[in-house]
């Protein structure tokens, strides 16, 4: 009897302290799961900028808060491709191009080669953020956080430093994530992608397999973009807006296709009657080193290929075919200018100049017959191209890609 | 009668002994639970470093932020294994330190005493010690500019 006493004691003693560590692993095993839900909500989060990435004009600044006499404002572009809501708690940006450029407002800018960070503000204040932007909806596109420089420091540059990726910008969420990129935007793809961006503008590559050119290496149409398909095994290029180019800063996107289609224009261009039947876009990207500002406003380009008169033909009377067209305008800051408007290149940067080829033409030429032996196909190339007359005035690398546009596809 | 005296005294002290031991036991596990807890809700991560080589400087900018559910007690920072105490000129933080959940700390890692002298291209190895026992590890490439 007293020994079941007993043992029931010390039974009744275990199971209370069992009970007892039950508890308190329960409740640890509470915070492991809050914890691991914490890491998946961590670990969901995805941010990805979006062209332009950060958006600075010379009028975006702002005297208001504690930004005295004003504060450089810009604007920093970036997706949320998560399901889950992401809080922006910092903001880096290391600047690895740190000359000095001004954009336009009184002021050198110094550039944040010493690294600047932005916190979050409730109003306008030097390397601050606007926290009531800095939350993100799930899946939100095209969010835009504000953020503010002092009076003298602002961000070099854009594409036109002729150099991408001169700021690695980090965005940190409050969930300990860290998100970077760098600006202006370097072009993506090459390689395994079937087209690199630069924004406004994309240069879409011919796919290796026959056929060739995929109408999947263009997305679907976009504003002012363009959309591809295949049609009797032809691949055809569409555009939506008439006006095939952008305008504005609508930051239309403009599709270039590689060389295989470019000749495929010339060949195409040839025969055909009708004006504007092909459309074809050269950018050509010139550094200015003539060692002050350069302005654009307009201009031409005029491209010539020397034919035989007649197929085996190889030496007399040539035929040219002339493609020529006008400045459609220029890729400057990370802004597409168009022609009429002035850009203004500082000194020892780079601008795309962007031309459109549609018009052309084509008579004999007696005074530039081709030689011997050569036989010429549609294929154009042109490098170190110079303009002005004088080599020290521009240097830069012609880069000639076509846009099909082939309107009876 | 005596027998049961004794087995009544020995099964007192067996109650006794059993109930001080699950005592023992039982505010040992409460301890270990609450501290690996508190040392689960513990989260920092280095978000960003960077240097500062003007001239002969060698200092590391390390940024620590607390993005768990308890505040973090900073104990120390290793750069390749070595523990090297941050001067305060140019960050926020010295160690130790404790950092408010949400909070970023920035310290200034003095490496200079590195050997051999670290050069352009050395890779550093930075680990955050907290006093929980945690720790967060950034591994970033020296670059000096010039060299």
């Amino acid at each position: 009897m007293i020994g079941g006493i007993i043992i029931l004691t010390l039974f009744l003693s275990a199971l209370s302290v069992m009970v007892f560590i039950s508890q308190q692993y329960d409740t640890y095993q509470s915070t492991v799961e809050t914890m691991n839900h914490s890491d998946i909500n961590a670990f969901s989060e995805n941010l990805s900028p979006i062209y332009p990435g950060i958006y600075f004009s010379s009028s975006q600044t702002t005297s208001l808060g504690t930004c005295n006499p004003f504060c450089y404002q810009y604007v920093l572009y970036f997706s949320n491709e998560a399901a889950i809501g992401t809080q922006v708690a910092r903001i880096y940006i290391n600047s690895t191009d740190t000359r000095s450029y001004s954009p336009g407002a009184s002021g050198q800018g110094v550039g944040c080669g010493n690294l600047c960070a932005f916190d979050p503000a409730s109003a306008p204040q030097p390397f601050h953020f606007l926290a009531s932007l800095a939350f993100v909806n799930p899946s939100e596109y095209d969010h835009q956080l504000i953020f503010y420089t002092n009076s003298t420091y602002t961000l070099p540059c854009s594409a036109a430093c002729g150099s991408y990726g001169v700021n690695s910008i980090a965005i940190v969420t409050s969930r300990g994530r860290v998100f970077s990129f760098q600006w202006p935007i370097p072009p993506t793809g090459v390689a395994t992608i079937s087209y690199l961006t630069t924004g406004v503008m994309q240069i879409a590559y011919q796919g290796s397999g026959n056929p060739g050119y995929a109408s999947t290496n263009e997305p679907a149409a976009i504003s002012q973009g363009s959309g591809g398909t295949y049609v009797a095994g032809v691949y055809c290029h569409s555009e939506q807006n008439a006006t095939k180019v952008p305008t504005g800063s609508s930051y239309g996107t403009l599709w270039f296709v590689n060389p295989w289609v470019t000749m495929a224009i010339f060949n195409d261009a040839f025969p055909t009657t009708a004006t504007n039947h092909t459309a074809l876009f050269v950018a050509v990207k010139v550094t200015n080193n003539q060692g002050g500002t350069l302005v654009i406003t307009r201009g031409n380009m005029w491209l010539q290929l020397i034919l035989p008169s007649q197929v085996g033909i190889t030496r007399g009377l040539a035929r040219v075919l002339t493609l020529g067209g006008p400045l459609v305008g220029t890729y400057y800051n990370g802004l597409f200018t168009p022609a009429g408007s002035q850009t203004t290149v500082a000194s020892t940067y780079a601008v795309l100049l962007i031309y459109r080829v549609n018009i052309w033409s084509w008579a004999a030429d007696s005074t530039n017959p081709p030689p011997a032996g050569v036989t010429y196909s549609g294929m154009a190339t042109m490098t170190n191209d110079q303009e002005g007359g004088s080599p020290a005035y521009f240097s830069g690398t012609t880069v000639l890609d076509g846009l099909y546009d082939k309107t009876s596809c | 009668m005596m027998m049961i005296t004794i087995t009544l005294s020995l099964a007192a002290i067996l109650i006794a002994w059993t109930g001080s031991t699950y005592g023992l036991f039982t505010s040992g596990a409460q301890i270990f639970y609450a501290q690996r807890g508190q040392a689960l809700q513990e989260r920092f991560t280095v978000e960003n470093t960077f240097f500062n080589t003007t001239g002969g400087l060698r200092r590391l900018l390390v940024f620590v932020r607390n993005d768990g559910a308890e505040e973090v007690n900073i104990v120390a920072i290793y750069v390749n294994g070595i523990n090297f105490g941050t001067t305060g000129s140019g960050g926020t933080c010295n160690v130790p330190v404790t950092v408010p959940v949400g909070s970023v700390c920035e310290f200034n890692v003095n490496f200079q005493s590195l050997s051999p002298s670290p050069t352009t291209g050395t890779t550093l190895y930075v680990t955050v010690a907290s006093a929980r026992g945690n720790h967060a590890t950034y591994v970033v490439r020296l670059f000096i500019p010039g060299t």
